[in-house]
């Protein structure tokens, strides 16, 4: 089968790269990380909506901690995947789509969306900086949902090149 | 002079194709068992906990007891699940980026990362099983760590090791073209 | 090279020995309910919707009453009758009453329990957290009873178990703790929850 662009396959090695990163961070460094998040959380007192009362905030603390993690090991689990899926569905457009603009333009949309996990990332980032609400609308609006979207249309797209190729019959 | 790169993916070894299917093979198996036989797991595990009390914290108790063990064993089926879960990745991340490795790297890098990538990737979800297996006798802490020092940090690392050191190679590629 | 490999097995065996795996995250425990709190809560909401009937099914058929009845040594005379009586009688307080009982009975059990085994040598801080973890299991479906019939007895509990909790889960290392303290503390806890047990029945607020 035909290989994908080196810069497809980079980007294909390096998101499951961070992946395994990602879950080494879960695992080995998860102490350090919380520990981490929880001096972020009352530096930043407002953007967590902090009381000055200890039950209160430690309470929201373990939240957004919780939060983090949860964001790490989203992108953890998707890393792996979209990584994967990037690999074999680059490799299919390499293989059996005809036209130098039809594979480009599939080549970036898998690419795009290969890189969603990155949005899990950005959740658990922004939900430290500016609180769970707004950290949530930041990920999904300006990283989930396009990259996702580019996902999706590329895997459609290569669907229906695979359904328009001409069979070895047709030529 | 860099040689020139194929333009159709080559595949790893026999060896390491064989490797990945085995892997998948026992993760579908792992799966299947856990499902088939979750009531004579369960019984084995609970046998075994309470064979060693002073390891699990077991006061003889019911009402005490009933915690501990009910924890520890749901500890041994997350092991379980990771196991079948992790396997049926890795299995894929194996031939995918082994066959990367075939493709894009030469000589004894290319001979170094098939091997660091297959062995990485066979070995860290049998870390997962191991921590399973020793939960009943030696305790979910002790179990982790033993399953950590032996299984996952030495595999996991091969495997991150084996990936940068890849996309680098892959990303020099890429700048010199 | 024999040397080096005896050496960093020597290293391997020792960090197994002594490295905690305090990292690697393998998912949260949430503690279920067992067949006794299940059943407790069926009768409960049952009596709550007013569905005597199904109430009455689920303690004839169910793990508490067996669990009463395998106690009745330990227990006020008459207990499971009285209660009985009570779902035939649609009379929701004194159910609430008999249940009270009953799970103060079995939190007195655990505290008696936990004071022989730390005179006979447990380890005090594990020990007297897990019988703690699961008299406070027990003692918190009945608190808001206990609280609507004996104020002073609810808050008693509530500052034995605290003080308790402190003692065997001090901020100092385990081997401060002080098992005569502790068993001070179940001893206090026992006699609490004996008081609830046989107190006359009194109007509910």
């Amino acid at each position: 089968m035909s290989r994908p662009p080196l810069i497809v396959v980079f980007v294909a090695v390096m998101v499951i790269a961070l992946g395994e990163l990602g879950g080494a961070v879960l695992s080995q460094l998860r102490p350090a990380a919380a520990r981490w998040v929880a001096a972020r959380v009352v530096a930043n007192p407002a953007a967590h909506g902090l009381s000055g009362s200890a039950e209160y905030d430690e309470e929201v603390r373990d939240r957004t901690v919780f939060a983090v993690e949860a964001g790490l090991s989203f992108f953890h689990t998707h890393a792996e995947g979209t990584g994967l899926v990037l690999f074999f569905t680059s490799t299919l457009v390499a293989s059996v789509v005809h036209g130098v603009r039809a594979r480009t333009a599939l080549y970036l949309l898998l690419t795009a969306g290969a890189l969603f996990p990155l949005g899990y990332l950005t959740y658990a980032l922004a939900v430290l900086q500016l609180g769970r609400d707004a950290g949530v609308e930041l990920a999904e609006r300006w990283v989930l949902t396009p990259l996702g979207v580019a996902a999706i249309v590329g895997i459609l797209g290569l669907a229906a090149a695979l359904v328009r190729r001409p069979t070895p019959e047709e030529g | 002079m860099t040689p020139p790169i194929s333009e159709t993916w080559r595949l790893p070894p026999r060896a390491v194709l064989l490797a990945a299917l085995l892997l998948l093979v026992t993760a579908e198996v792992g799966g299947a068992s856990m499902a088939r036989f979750k009531l004579e797991l369960a019984r084995w595990a609970r046998g075994e906990m309470q064979r060693h009390p002073a390891v699990h914290g077991l006061v003889g108790v019911r009402d005490v007891d009933e915690r501990a063990l009910d924890e520890a064993l749901f500890r041994f089926e997350t092991g379980l699940r990771l196991f079948h879960m992790h396997a049926e990745g890795m299995a894929l991340v194996i031939i995918a980026t082994t066959t990367i490795a075939a493709t894009l790297t030469g000589g004894a890098s290319r001979r170094a990362l098939v091997v660091l990538l297959a062995v990485g990737g066979v070995g860290y979800p049998l870390g997962y099983l191991l921590w399973s297996a020793l939960i009943p006798g030696l305790g979910v802490e002790r179990g982790k760590t033993i399953a950590e020092w032996t299984f996952w940090i030495p595999f996991g690392c091969a495997t991150i090791v084996a990936l940068l050191w890849l996309a680098a190679l892959i990303a020099a590629r890429v700048i010199r073209r | 090279m024999r040397p080096a490999c005896a050496s960093a097995l020597a290293l391997l065996l020792t960090i197994l020995a002594v490295a905690p795996a305090t990292a690697h995250h393998t998912g949260t425990y949430t503690p279920k309910d067992n067949a006794i709190t299940t059943n407790f809560k069926q009768l409960k909401f049952s009596v709550q919707a007013g569905k005597f009937d199904v109430a009455r099914r689920l303690f004839d058929d169910g793990p508490l009453r067996r669990e009463m009845r395998a106690r009745a040594a330990a227990l006020p005379d008459g207990l499971e009758a009285r209660t009985r009586a009570a779902f035939d009688a649609g009379d929701a307080a004194e159910v609430e009453r008999g249940l009270m009982v009953f799970f103060a009975a079995l939190g007195r059990d655990l505290a008696l329990e936990a004071d022989r085994q730390l005179a006979a040598g447990a380890a005090p801080a594990p020990t007297g957290a897990r019988f703690l973890e699961a008299i406070w299991r027990y003692y918190n479906l009945v608190d808001f009873a206990v609280s609507r019939r004996d104020a002073r007895a609810s808050v008693a509990m509530r500052l034995a178990y605290d003080d308790a909790e402190a003692l065997v889960r001090p901020a100092a290392a385990p081997a401060a703790v002080s098992a005569a303290r502790v068993r001070e503390s179940f001893r206090r806890i026992a006699d609490i929850l004996s008081g609830i047990i046989h107190a006359p029945p009194a109007p509910v607020r």
